[in-house]
């Protein structure tokens, strides 16, 4: 009996702990971040095998796994964690930062290393801080949150470009936005409007030669890489809903213009326009009093959805996500609308050599946009009519065009209306509303880009592998200047019956690329690891463009974007119906072969050089291929035994040096300047009309490659148990052989011709700071800063004069001077005894007439912030979060003509002017800085820094105050995450700018379209 | 896993095989020099190509405003303000830096066309269009040169003084060539006109028969003419400039049997006067209907555009009263202007009759049916007159100097009305000239290089009525002054180190 006991028990036994040892259980747990926030999208994977999940919305994660298993929980910018599976059923998981870690992933131009193994110079911002942001183009959501990288809208059309500049201007002429390459695809331009940014993972910006010089053709401003989403293998569907609806409208500005009666008794005292037809006591009872921004501006309401869906089985795992935006601009007429749909596909084979992914995104967008923004063009610009338009006009004097039109030529408007306007511009509102009201124009464009990536391991050490990518954009364009538009009446010639255009355009763009590589990587001896690759790279790039411009449209038929009504050809009248043609097309193409390796000795010691070969399509033979190459090198100090129990965590030197290649002669595109170096002639309309031969380029055959030179040094830290950390970088970027419109003599009927001269150096700091201030289970609190001082000078430059100075009119360059420095008279204010301006001369001593051309002096002034950065705090209290974030920008100077028109006196009795003009200089007002309102050299300023004003700004470019509901209140709820917020954008800007926008890439504005200062609400779902 | 190995390497050898075609890409319709020019007839369309580069128009805009022609007008918005109408002129001017390069993508075309013309080989039966081809480019290579030397040299009547670059060649892009004396580009000049002269196949009646568009042999002779006053050569002058008087009768005031003309009315005027056709392109044809065009630019409508070469000039919509006029008629030339001389409805637009309150220029109101668009009037038999009046006046003929203008002031009143009494002194005898040429030529030109040629003989310089000016108080500027010469403008100097600047101006 008891034998048989011992038997059956030893069996029970045996089985028992079989069991126990193999049994499976069901692993729950939360995944948080530091500062305790749930993390969706965590791959928690067994390790050592394939299976997986990803954590839900509210972090939260259910896996099968028996006790003694290791799980290893990563996530992008997150540090990956293993941990063992114990008794407890539960098991949860704080993530911490990138920032804070030493062995998360760090994206390098063809590979990936970790944060303790990479020598480079990188900041990566991830999904959490561009999703749910009301920005159509996700470039203006990084603005002031990487230190060295100056990005500025300048408009507020939804989805605008932003120019971005990576460690100050590399060139003059050539490109000098950074490369960007989506999902392994380079981008031929910045132009972001019709991308999903809800459908980001993350954006790194490869900043030293270090990590740009394996892009060599490219990569001279930078590198941008975005990646996007996508799924984990044994992951369970889920479903993501994000919402925003958002609300913009215009910042607020310091012009103070006058009310309707001001600017009449304004007119009145100089004797011209309306008010001096007007008794006093009538301005006194004048009761119109428009302020034209309401008619031009309005309040943009906007809506963005995206439904994103997130699954995997053993070997195939996708991401999908369809996206809906509707952003309407702050000016009227304005939108952006959008559709996207992205799949992103990775699968692989059981024994994992085999891996593959795809990345596709189709997506669709139709821009409508204002016309001639930034010009002087009075019946075009609705800016003009906002800022310019008389406030004793009233928006309702308008009707239709032939009725304005009636009223511009003979001077009488609409019954018991007495302001006369004929043959001015005082009119000028009432035209731009009546444009506003008939215009079209606007771009839909479809952009797709794919790519597909795929390795194979041929043995342990060996990887071949290869990516397929292209980018496909067509826009089509419809500009139509409407029949019996006032526009159109005005233009419409004699004996013309039918009048305005439609201007319909056709562009495409693909560009295909091929990178082929071969990949070793081997550990000798556990503490020697080498990683070494080689590849080749195609690239080729088309262009095919068309227009078609009809004159003559009949009103009753004829629509936007429709054929109907175009008037046909007429021998009688030849010029007026005849449809005017336009067709092009284009190549481009570039090719490379390079390699890398890279040694790491105990990730301690670290040493990488890169070398690449590369030729452009641009230069001719002799010049065609450039060598580009870099080494860079990294100390792992914190890994060294006199570090022991010191209060670093991490530590560590890195450093570089090395050279990158920019072939865009000419701005951004692949296609500018193809053939600069050859001299040709073209069929062009010659005399009369007729058809001849002219010359039409002047080649230079010396074309080359601009090479920009850069080391770097950078220190990455992590000190106080990981509380404070962060990183600091120095460097020193120089272009050589710049691409430069050089001057040449007018005898080749040309006074520049485009070619390669000069250096430029950029030189300077960059820091990123974290410090957590609180950290409780309940509360946290995190300041962050980044901030970065870049100084631009000029090293070598060619054709100067005896004074050193290449003369560009308003600005200059000089040896030791920035890019685009002001060279301006110095304005010295107003004559007490006359009123008149007055200016310093060359000699410094006091003038009214001075000399442009003995009297500019350099300022040491430039377009370009010196300073810039971003500050702010992330707080956390329960459920509950708060983020906060400024933007600054210092050291930077711009003219602001949109002042100069508001106090220009010669146009009075014509367009609105700033009630700084009460303030103007008379006997009894000497002492004023307003000159008088009868001034007689008002024009001599133009050469003067009287405009030129600071540009520097402090900004709360973002505030958001959110709640997420715990995992609790939502039990009954078939919702597995809810995330409700509010937040703003561009809420409030101290500057000594007086104008709409303190932000801007230019030099100069007048009349531009204004960012906005956005409110939105959202909600995020998931189930 | 094999096929995907095989796959691969296709993928690899593809790339290496097809690497050349995305290095070494000519793009569509690359059209090189050595290519270009290998018939008479591709030189046929190159020499089109060099009269369509000939300036026409910003000589004239300049000088309308730099001098004594306009005034502020009903639209300004700060145009030439600071600029022409405050007598602002240095190196940085756009004027002097347009009227520069212009001439000298002229020039260059003119020479490229000359370079090409020696790869080609005419045939017997060509060989005569060939010399005239090549006989043209030389011909308008030297108006090219003569119009640099009217703007850019200081003394055109010392043949030792600083000229311009004399160009017969085609310049590589790292020449910085310095200024040759006048001397030398005259004799660059007469050696084209020579050529011109012999080998020109139009002739004084084929050009009378035709829209006067092209060079002729009477182009030549009235370049010679102008270029000889200018230098101060008068004799030399006046065989061609009789000549050219006898061929070209002055147009009338009245055209066809018409005895009256409502001058408000631009219809009525382009149907009863000649004068008023001449500026709107109309043709004139008929018994004693002259034109008095000797050569004049082609400006064509073009389909992509409702407005013309002078878009922007002066006004920016048309040279209606409600145009939107930048700049108007100057109240002295208006002043200057009697009711009955049908020079007051060109040169102002009729729309402005009969107030005069705003006076748009009209000389280039309307042809083709397209607003602002006319063509460049450079040779007027009536400049050959005043021109011819310049010899008489030289050689104090005062009754001739009267009866040359008043040959003009009739044809242009229609009858005596106008005519001026014998100047009594040889001052009075050039400011007579002086005058009658700006209202002749007004908007054609002239006025900036006539003040500098004339204004010390007629004891005159630029007439501005203080109304007009008094907004910058510029209303005078003396007949000495440095800026009657243009200045080398800045692009130049920044690329030829070698180039002379004008005397005045600072040499930055």
């Amino acid at each position: 009996m008891k034998s048989k006991f011992t038997w059956i028990f030893t069996l029970l036994l045996a089985f028992f702990i079989q069991f126990s040892f193999a049994q499976e259980k069901t692993i729950t747990g939360v995944v948080t971040d530091a500062a305790g926030m749930p993390i969706p999208g965590v791959n928690v994977v067994k390790e050592g095998t394939a299976q997986g999940v990803q954590t839900d919305f509210d972090g939260k994660y259910s896996i099968t796994a028996s006790v003694g298993q290791k799980l290893v929980f990563s996530y992008i910018s997150m540090k990956t964690q293993t941990v063992t599976v114990g008794a407890s059923n539960t098991l949860s998981v704080k993530m911490v930062d990138e920032s804070v870690t030493l062995d998360d992933l760090v994206v390098e131009g063809y590979r990936n290393s970790t944060r303790a193994t990479s020598n480079i110079a990188v900041t990566t911002i991830s999904s959490k801080t561009i999703e749910g942001r009301p920005n159509a183009n996700f470039m203006q959501t990084l603005q002031g949150q990487i230190p060295g990288l100056s990005i500025s809208t300048g408009s507020g059309q939804p989805g605008a470009n932003s120019t971005v500049i990576l460690r100050g201007y590399g060139s003059i002429n050539g490109n000098v936005e950074p490369l960007y390459v989506i999902d392994g695809v380079p981008l031929n331009s910045d132009n972001f409007r019709s991308i999903n940014p809800n459908d980001i993972e993350s954006v790194s910006v490869l900043k030293d030669a270090g990590a740009t010089s394996i892009y060599g053709n490219r990569g001279a401003n930078g590198v941008i890489i975005v990646k996007t989403k996508r799924g984990g293998y044994d992951s369970a569907l889920t479903v993501k809903y994000v919402a925003t609806t958002s609300f913009s409208k215009m910042q607020s500005n310091k012009y103070h213009k006058m009310s309707g009666q001001q600017l009449l008794g304004l007119e009145k005292t100089v004797g011209r326009g309306y008010g001096a037809s007007l008794t006093d006591e009538e301005i006194k009872n004048y009761d119109v009093n428009t302020d034209w921004n309401d008619e031009f501006f309005r309040t943009g309401l906007s809506q963005n959805h995206v439904l994103s869906l997130t699954s995997g089985s053993k070997n195939l795992s996708s991401f999908t996500s369809f996206g809906y935006n509707d952003t309407q601009g702050i000016l009227r007429g304005t939108d952006l609308k959008r559709f996207n749909f992205r799949n992103n596909i990775s699968g692989k084979s059981n024994d994992d050599r085999f891996n593959y992914s795809t990345a596709v995104t189709i997506n669709f967008s139709k821009n409508s946009t204002a016309a001639n923004l930034g010009t002087g063009a009075i019946n075009i610009n609705p800016v003009l009519g906002a800022l310019q338009g008389a406030s004793y006009i009233n928006p309702e004097w308008y009707t239709n065009g032939q009725n304005l039109h009636n009223w511009y030529t003979t001077g009488v408007g609409p019954e018991g209306v007495g302001y006369n306007g004929k043959g001015t511009l005082g009119l000028s509102p009432l035209m731009l509303l009546d444009r506003l009201k008939t215009a079209t124009l606007n771009t839909n464009e479809i952009k797709m880009i794919a790519n597909v990536q795929a390795s194979y391991k041929l043995t342990d050490e060996l990887t071949a592998g290869t990516s397929i990518g292209s980018d496909f954009t067509e826009t089509n364009g419809i500009n139509v200047q409407a029949p019996g538009s006032f526009n159109s009446i005005l233009f419409q010639r004699q004996g013309q019956e039918f009048n305005g255009f439609q201007t319909d355009s056709f562009a495409r763009e693909f560009a295909f690329n091929m990178n082929t590589s071969l990949n070793y990587r081997k550990t000798f001896s556990e503490k020697h690891t080498i990683d070494a690759s080689v590849f080749t790279e195609y690239y080729k790039a088309h262009q095919k463009s068309f227009s078609a411009v009809q004159n003559g449209l009949d009103p009753k038929v004829f629509e936007p974007g429709n054929g109907s009504g175009y008037i046909p050809f007429n021998p009688d009248t030849p010029n007026f119906y005849v449809p005017n043609v336009a067709s092009g097309k284009a190549t481009a193409g570039l090719f490379s072969y390079f390699g890398s390796i890279d040694y790491d000795y105990d990730q301690k010691y670290g040493l990488s050089a890169t070398v690449r070969r590369d030729a452009s399509y641009r230069f001719s033979d002799t010049n065609k291929w450039g060598t580009f190459w870099s080494v860079s090198g990294r100390w792992n100090i914190d890994k060294e035994s006199f570090m022991q129990g010191s209060t670093f965590d991490m530590l560590k030197l890195r450093a570089s040096y090395g050279t990158t290649g920019n072939q865009n002669i000419l701005g951004q595109s692949i296609f500018s300047a193809p053939n600069s170096s050859r001299t040709l002639f073209d069929s062009a309309t010659g005399y009369g009309n007729l058809p001849s031969y002219q010359v039409v380029q002047l080649g230079n055959s010396d074309l080359k490659w601009e090479t920009v030179e850069q080391i770097n040094v950078g220190l990455d830290f992590e000190l106080l148990k990981h509380r404070l950390r962060g990183n600091l970088d120095v460097y020193q970027r120089t272009t050589k052989d710049l691409y430069q419109s050089t001057p040449i003599s007018a005898v080749n009927a040309t006074y520049s011709i485009l070619s390669n001269n000069g250096s430029l150096r950029n030189s300077g700091v960059e820091a990123l700071l974290a410090y957590d201030v609180v950290r409780t289970n309940d509360f946290t609190l995190t300041a962050t800063f980044n901030g970065s001082y870049n100084k631009n000078e000029f090293i070598k430059l060619p054709n100067v004069n005896e004074s050193g100075i290449v003369d560009d009119g308003l600005q200059a360059d000089v040896v030791g001077g920035s890019l685009g420095q002001y060279y301006l008279i110095k304005y010295a204010g107003v004559n007490p005894t006359n009123g008149n301006l007055l200016f310093y001369d060359g000699k410094g001593n006091l003038t009214e007439n001075p000399n442009p051309e003995t009297d500019r002096r350099l300022t040491g002034k430039a377009p370009v912030p010196k300073y810039q950065g971003g500050f702010g705090f992330e707080a956390t209290y329960k459920g509950f979060f708060a983020t906060t974030q400024f933007s600054y920008v210092k050291d930077i100077y711009r003219f602001d003509y949109d002042l100069a028109s508001l106090q220009e006196t010669g146009d009075i009795g014509i367009f609105n002017k700033s009630t700084d003009l009460l303030n103007a200089w008379t006997v009894d007002n000497r002492n004023t800085d307003i000159p008088s309102l009868f001034v007689t050299n008002s024009g001599r300023d133009s050469d003067s820094d009287r405009y030129l004003k600071d540009a520097s700004y402090l900004r709360l470019r973002y505030l958001s105050v959110g709640y997420s509901f715990s995992k609790d209140m939502l039990d009954k709820t078939p919702f597995s995450g809810i995330r409700a917020y509010v937040q703003g954008e561009n809420l409030v800007t101290w500057s000594k700018w007086r104008g709409w926008d303190a932000e801007s890439p230019r030099g100069a504005d007048q009349a531009q379209y204004p960012t906005a200062k956005i409110f939105s609400v959202g909600l995020e779902l998931q189930f | 896993m094999k096929n995907f190995r095989i796959l691969l390497f296709v993928a690899v050898a593809s790339l290496f095989a097809a690497c050349d075609d995305a290095i070494d890409i000519k793009q569509p319709s690359e059209l090189l020099p050595e290519d270009t020019f290998e018939t008479v007839k591709d030189l046929t369309l190159g020499l089109n190509g060099v009269y369509g580069v000939i300036p026409g128009e910003n000589h004239i805009i300049f000088t309308s405003i730099f001098t004594d022609e306009v005034r502020l007008g009903i639209a300004n918005g700060g145009q030439g303000r600071d600029g022409e109408l405050a007598f602002a002129l240095n190196n940085n001017s756009g004027d002097a830096a347009s009227i520069w390069l212009s001439n000298y993508s002229l020039v260059n075309f003119a020479n490229r066309l000359l370079v090409g013309a020696k790869n080609v080989t005419p045939t017997e039966d060509e060989l005569s269009s060939y010399n005239d081809i090549v006989a043209q480019a030389r011909a308008l290579r030297a108006y090219g040169h003569f119009q640099l030397l009217t703007f850019f040299s200081p003394d055109m009547k010392n043949d030792n003084g600083l000229g311009v670059i004399a160009l017969d060649f085609v310049p590589t892009k790292e020449q910085k060539l310095p200024r040759n004396t006048n001397g030398e580009v005259f004799a660059l000049i007469n050696s084209d006109l020579d050529f011109a002269a012999q080998n020109l196949v139009t002739k004084t009646a084929q050009n009378k028969g035709s829209l006067r568009t092209y060079v002729s042999t009477d182009f030549v002779k009235a370049l010679k003419v102008r270029m000889a006053i200018y230098r101060g050569q008068y004799n030399a002058a006046e065989a061609d400039v009789d000549a050219l008087i006898a061929a070209y009768p002055l147009t009338r005031k009245f055209y066809g049997n018409a005895t009256s003309v409502n001058a408000g009315s631009a219809d009525d005027l382009l149907a009863k006067s000649g004068y008023f056709r001449l500026f709107r392109d109309a043709l004139i044809t008929g018994a004693n209907n002259n034109n008095e065009v000797i050569f004049k630019l082609e400006r064509a409508a073009s389909a992509s555009t409702t407005t013309g070469n002078f878009y922007q000039a002066w006004s920016s919509v048309n040279s209606k009263t409600t145009g939107g006029a930048f700049f108007e008629v100057s109240t002295a030339l208006y002043n200057n202007l009697l009711p009955t001389d049908i020079r007051r409805a060109t040169i102002i637009d009729p729309t402005a009759f009969p107030a005069f309150n705003v006076r748009p220029v009209g000389k280039y109101a309307e042809s083709e049916k397209t607003p602002l668009l006319a063509d460049v009037k450079i040779f007027r038999a009536s400049e050959m007159v005043l021109l011819k009046a310049e010899i008489l006046a030289n050689r104090s003929d005062f009754p001739g100097v009267a009866n040359a203008i008043n040959a003009i002031r009739a044809a242009r009143f229609g009858d005596a009305s106008g005519n001026i009494a014998i100047p009594g002194n040889i001052q009075a005898a050039w400011a007579a000239i002086l005058d009658e040429r700006r209202l002749e030529l007004a908007f054609e030109g002239h006025r900036y290089v006539d003040i500098k040629r004339l204004g010390a003989l007629a004891g005159k310089t630029v007439d501005r009525t203080p109304s007009d000016c008094n907004f910058n108080n510029a209303c005078s500027l003396e007949v000495t002054d440095y800026r009657w010469t243009l200045p080398v403008p800045r692009p130049e100097q920044a690329a030829n180190p070698n180039i002379q600047q004008n005397p005045g101006y600072n040499n930055q």
